[in-house]
This record gives structure tokens, sequence and C-alpha cells, in this order.
């Protein structure tokens, strides 16, 4: 897999040129499976025109953001790459947002169409061809706005919906080549491998999905459980890559039939550290080693433990080669403790900018170095251990969630004076959302599962407190007046136990 | 507890947890919805181990999930009865 991006001329963008040098390799191979449905390449390609030509005649073109709010399927593959054959840019909308959410990202962003898997009473119906599958194309007619074209945006990511914390990573399409590129000269993932997918596209895709097409490989679209259905796609399909979460890897460490999935070459686990303990029965179970996997939406996967994942299974990896990683602020936490520090990484298919407030790359990057916001530290033999988050962001399951989002929220609430929202560790999630919360006033009355039930209608589930705890008062700094926000584990919430359905 | 009532108890906060949890408004949902056919993915999977482990008192192992088992609320409940029932009786 390589392209020169400064030989491609006419129509066709980088990341489409990729898939035609894939297709051209090998026309009559299976690129995608789901269900009983298979896609050659040349039909995918073939599919993509079509969808194209449909959204070209309905004034999708250059420069336009097309919202994209779609459940994992060979439908919303084909759609992202019918919007950058078309010259647009992908803005996915995860489907476990709320309304009040989607319609937030709409406001901010305002795309010029929005493409969904749900009807609306504004939108045009559309059928997918081969697939049969309908998709629902609404056009926005105010705000025409287009993105600088020098950027070649190719695919917005947006994490959360609300201010404070609303950036959006725009990464171009020879971003995404140079990425993908970087990465696949360690995962060595070819025409012959069979990839087994698990994770949501909505935020996962770049570095994966694209990946793996752009080198030929076939992907095969698979319920995330239970364990049986995972185990039984890999058997028939042949499959050679996984690429999972830990929690699916737990699952599939607790199955207890005869299967071996032999025909697995490699393992990756990525969204979340993976416990040790997790990668220990996995490895009884079936033989095979975990791989953890290490990076960011801003910057691509930077480390990858193909090398020595049984010896050093509590590290992501050795930086992949073009990379750099950096220990900066360096700390001991302990007489007998390693030094670690905060992670900077520097290398090629970093981010091109974020979208709102705009800023490029080169006003967040120092000298080409970004902030990981995590903790970690590097031994002698060049291995990368992950130790925690010093920014405020809480990864639940490998979705991020940005306390001030969710403490706008519970601020709204007229019962709710304050709020303080931060991470606990959870063994399944990697971290979950708790909150503190002060009453407005004294006659205020509101109990935990109301305002859970509140946050709820306006948050994705993953973004709701599980526990909400009362208090007099919020900690916070003396000379600003800024919220002291609590490290995870630090101070594990109880909670209020008037939580029950049904009474 | 009988037996019938702990279920029935168990499957109406199941239910009442997948409305306000798990799924959207526009889902319409009782005890025998298909819920792997109403979109009930490993996300909501996640989230129905901890709501059980929190707030049931029942650790639902991994090793025992299985389609049939999650496939209904009905069939939730009376797995995770069954699991209360082991845990109170031992070996």
């Amino acid at each position: 897999m390589s392209v020169k991006c400064a030989q491609l001329t006419g129509s066709q963008t980088p990341l489409l040129h990729l898939l035609s040098v894939a297709t051209q390799g090998r026309p009559d191979s299976i690129a995608l499976v789901q269900d009983d449905i298979r896609i050659k390449y040349s039909e995918l390609t073939a599919l993509i025109e079509s969808v194209a030509q449909d959204l070209r005649e309905r004034g999708v073109s250059q420069g336009h953001l097309v919202s994209l709010h779609f459940p994992n399927s060979i439908a919303c593959i084909v759609l992202t790459y019918a919007v950058w054959r078309c010259g647009g840019a992908v803005v996915p909308i995860a489907m476990e947002l709320t309304a009040m959410e989607i319609s937030s990202i709409v406001a901010q962003i305002r795309p010029h169409f929005f493409i969904s898997n749900r009807n609306s009473t504004r939108a045009e119906t559309i059928i997918c061809p081969r697939i049969k599958t309908p998709y629902f194309l609404e056009q926005y007619a105010e705000c025409m706005h287009g993105l600088a074209i020098p950027l070649d945006p190719a695919f917005i990511r947006f994490t959360s919906g609300t201010t404070g914390a609303f950036k959006g990573v725009v990464l171009g399409h020879t971003t995404i080549v140079e990425r993908i590129q970087s990465l696949n000269r360690v995962l060595q993932i070819g025409v012959g491998d069979t990839v087994v997918w698990v994770l949501s596209m909505a935020h996962h895709f770049v570095s994966t999905i694209v990946l793996y097409l752009s080198a030929g490989a076939s992907i095969v679209l698979s319920p995330g459980f239970p364990a049986e259905r995972i185990i039984n796609v890999v058997e028939k399909e042949k499959a050679t890559i996984l690429y999972a979460s830990p929690f699916h890897y737990a699952l599939l460490a607790a199955d207890t039939s005869s299967c071996k999935i032999s025909t697995i070459r490699m393992a990756i686990s990525s969204t979340v550290a993976l416990p040790e303990s997790v990668y220990i029965d996995f490895y009884n179970r079936f033989g095979l080693t975990i791989r953890q996997a290490y990076g960011i939406i801003e910057t691509g996967l930077v480390c990858v433990n193909t090398e020595l994942p049984l010896k050093k299974r509590t590290s992501v990896g050795c930086v992949v080669p073009g990379y750099e990683v950096e220990i900066r602020n360096i700390e001991q936490s302990g007489e007998n403790e390693p030094t670690c520090g905060r992670i900077f990484v520097k290398g090629p298919g970093f981010f091109d900018a974020y979208f709102s407030p705009f800023r490029s790359a080169g006003q967040i990057l120092d000298n080409g170095w970004f902030d990981t916001g995590d903790i970690g530290r590097v031994d002698s033999e060049g291995y990368v251990y992950i130790l925690g988050r010093y920014k405020e962001i809480i990864n639940v399951a490998g979705m991020k969630v940005f306390p001030q989002e969710v403490e706008q929220v519970l601020d709204e609430h007229p019962a709710v004076g304050e709020s303080h929202v931060f991470s606990q560790d959870n063994s399944r999630y990697g971290e979950t959302v708790v909150a503190e919360v002060t009453l407005s006033s004294a006659e205020s009355r509101i109990i935990e599962s109301e305002l859970r039930s509140y946050c709820r209608s306006r948050l994705a589930s993953y973004k709701v407190p599980e526990k909400i705890r009362f208090v007099e008062s919020i900690a916070k700094t003396v000379v600003t007046s800024k919220i002291i926000r609590k490290r995870s584990g630090s101070d594990v919430i109880q909670g209020v136990e008037d939580r029950c359905y049904g009474n | 507890m009988e037996t019938k009532t702990r279920r029935q108890l168990i499957q109406t906060r199941l239910l009442g947890f997948l409305r306000e949890e798990v799924f959207d408004a526009q889902v319409t949902l009782d005890e025998h919805t298909d819920l792997l056919e109403a979109g009930f993915d490993s996300l909501a999977l996640l989230r129905l181990l901890n709501y059980s482990e929190q707030h049931l008192g029942v650790c639902i192992p991994e090793a025992q999930i299985t389609g049939d088992r999650i496939r209904t609320v009905y069939n939730m409940a009376e797995w995770i009865d069954t699991l209360e029932t082991e845990k109170q009786t031992g070996p």
C-alpha cells in the first residue's frame, strides 16, 4: 500500500486512489461481509460510484460537510467513501447520542447535508443499490460555508456536543494516508488478511477500516457479543485479525467451548487499557497473545506492542517507526518506582486542525509535539507504559466524556446549585462518570434517580453519571475558584441507593 | 421472597433500566422483545453487567453470557434470578 500524493490529479482523492489500487490487485476478492452479504472489491468501488452519483445529483460536492448518522454496516462504509468521492468531508454522528446532542453538534458545525438511517420529514429516502439499504438524506439550506481547501478534509470527529470541549478533529486525506501507511508498516495487514470487526465505526474508522480496505484485506462485520458469535464468525471466515476492546477479549477469554480460533495471527486491543488478568485468561484459553495499541484521534495509533506482547504485556509497545515519544515533567512516585511524566508524541499523519473554534495543528503542536494528556513511562528498551491521565477527559470504554459537558447539563437543572463531574475506575469500562452536586437552595428536593433520568434525556448513556452524591459544597481553589478535579479511583462514590426502577 | 415474585421484581427493574438507560424512547420494550434485534449492543451489555452488579447485587460471569440468556428481559430475569438462587444456596 503506497501512494505518492503529489502525482494524483483530477477528481480522485488519495483515499479513493488507495482503494482503487487495492481493487485493481484483487477485484474478485471479498472486501466486506455482513451477515449473508458479501461484497467484492470490484463491487465495492462500483457501489461507491453509484452512491456518489446519487449524492452528487442531490448537490453533495467539493468542500461540503456531510454528517453521517449510521450504524455499523456495509452501507456506512460505502456512504463514507461516496462522500469522499464527491469531495466532501464526513462528520460521524454516533448512534448513542441523544437528539439534543445531535442538534447541538449540527448547530455548531452547520453541515451541508445530514445522512441518517432514520427518516425525518425533510429527508429524501434513497436506496443503496446491491445491499438494498435505505438511507435518508437531508440538505440544510442555510450557511453553505466550506472548509479551507488546502486542508483537503476527509473526516471531522467531534467528541462533545456542548461548549467547553467542542473541538472537532479535522483529518485531511493526505494526513490519513500518512497515518495508515506508517501504521501498516508495523501491522503488515494485506491481501491475505480477514479482519473481524466488532467496534463502533463512529468511534473507530480511519486507522482501521480505511487501513484494511487500502491494504486489500477483507472486513467481516460481527456483533460484539456473545463470545460464541464472534468465535463462530472467526471460524467461518477463517479470520486472521481481531481488533477489539478489552471487554470483548474478556468475553472471549471466558468462553468455555473448545474452539481455538487458530487462524487468528494478530489480536489487537484498543480503546482502554487491557487488564493483565484478561490478557492472561485469553492467552490461557486460546494460546494467543493480545497486542495492546495506543493512540488518540489527533495522532492515530502511535504505539503497538507487536514484538513482545507476552513478556511486556502491560506495555502498549514501542513507538511506531517514524514517530517519537517523549516523557516530560518527570516525576518519581516512590523510591523504587520508575520515573514517569506526561506523554508527548510527534510524527506523521497528525491531525490538521480543530474545527471549532478553528485552530490549525501548527497553532496547537509544540514544534510538532502533541500533548496526549496521558501520564506514562518508557523503559530501557523503549517500551511505553500508560499509567493514567492528567487531563480531565474521562474514558468510558474508549469513548471520551468531557466533565464540563456533563456539569453543564447538571447545572441547568433547577434543583442543582453546582456540580463536579469526575471519573471513577471501573474494571469493565476502564472508567465511569460520577458526580457530586450541591442543591440550589435549602428547599430544593431531588433524588439521584430523578437527576440521572434528567441527564439521560440530554446525554448519551455513557456520559450519564453512574452515581451522583449530594454534597454541601464543591472543593475549589482559593485563588481562581476553579473546581479541584478529582482523579479517578481516588474517591469512590457509593451513591445514594434510591435508584429503584419500577417501584 | 418467593422465586416468582423476585423474578418479577428483577424483570420490572431490568425493563426500567433498559428503558431509562439503554434504549431510545421510541423503542417499544416489553419482557419478550428481542433485545438483540432492537439494537442491544456490547456497550449496552457492559451497562447491564454494571447495573446487575451495582443495583441487583448479582455479578454476571462473562463465561455464562449466551445470546439466549440476554435475548429478552424475560430470559435475563430468569437467569439473574437463578444466579441469585445459586449464590444463596451455595454448593
